[in-house]
């Protein structure tokens, strides 16, 4: 289950979205899965731990993950913990010149290539331009 | 980072081990942090008051 417990799923539904999308972005979506995941646990990756700065940085991402409800801490082990890593990189839009993007590895973890993903493609900017002028008139 | 990281060893050691069964609903209300402020003692005042926080 996807949890998105802070989403504004009344925006959603004020936006028109069909109503099975509102409930999953209240109550989360199941994503499809072909296979079920072996059980696995793994602590962060060393780039975590690589530096004191990486390592402050990376806990006080997780405590805005957790403020907006993205993440949350586990009592029992989950079933399946991905591996955490942390990417930094310089950034003149960062208010500290610092870009912070954690990974959860969920190929390593096994979750992704279990995910069912049936082939399908993205429309194009030009597809969905034109099928918001139809929309509109 | 050599200071630090006995206390977040430490602090994992402590992490539950039991395993939520695969055919278990998770239940967001079972979620609690596993570490005590009292773990983290030691740590550089910064990243205590980030975690502090959490």
């Amino acid at each position: 289950m996807c949890l998105a417990l802070l989403l504004k799923g009344e925006e959603a539904r004020r936006l028109v979205f069909p109503e099975d999308f509102v409930q999953g972005w209240i109550h989360g979506a199941r994503i499809p899965l072909n296979a079920f995941p072996k059980s696995i646990y793994r602590r962060p990756y060393s780039s975590v731990y690589q530096t004191l700065q990486n390592l402050t940085l990376t806990c006080k991402e997780s405590l805005r993950l957790w403020l907006i409800g993205k993440v949350m801490p586990w009592l029992r082990r989950p079933w399946l913990v991905s591996s955490t890593a942390m990417l930094l990189k310089s950034s003149m839009f960062e208010p500290d010149s610092i870009k912070k993007r954690i990974c959860y590895d969920l190929t390593t973890s096994g979750f992704n290539p279990v995910i069912d993903d049936p082939q399908s493609s993205w429309p194009t900017i030009f597809r969905l331009l034109e099928a918001m002028r139809q929309n509109a008139e | 980072m050599a200071t630090v990281m006995p206390i977040i060893d430490a602090a994992y050691e402590r992490q539950p081990t039991e395993e939520v069964p695969r055919d278990e609903p998770f239940d967001v209300n079972t979620v609690v942090y596993f570490w005590d402020l009292q773990d983290l003692m030691g740590l550089p005042s910064e990243l205590f008051c980030i975690m502090q926080q959490n």
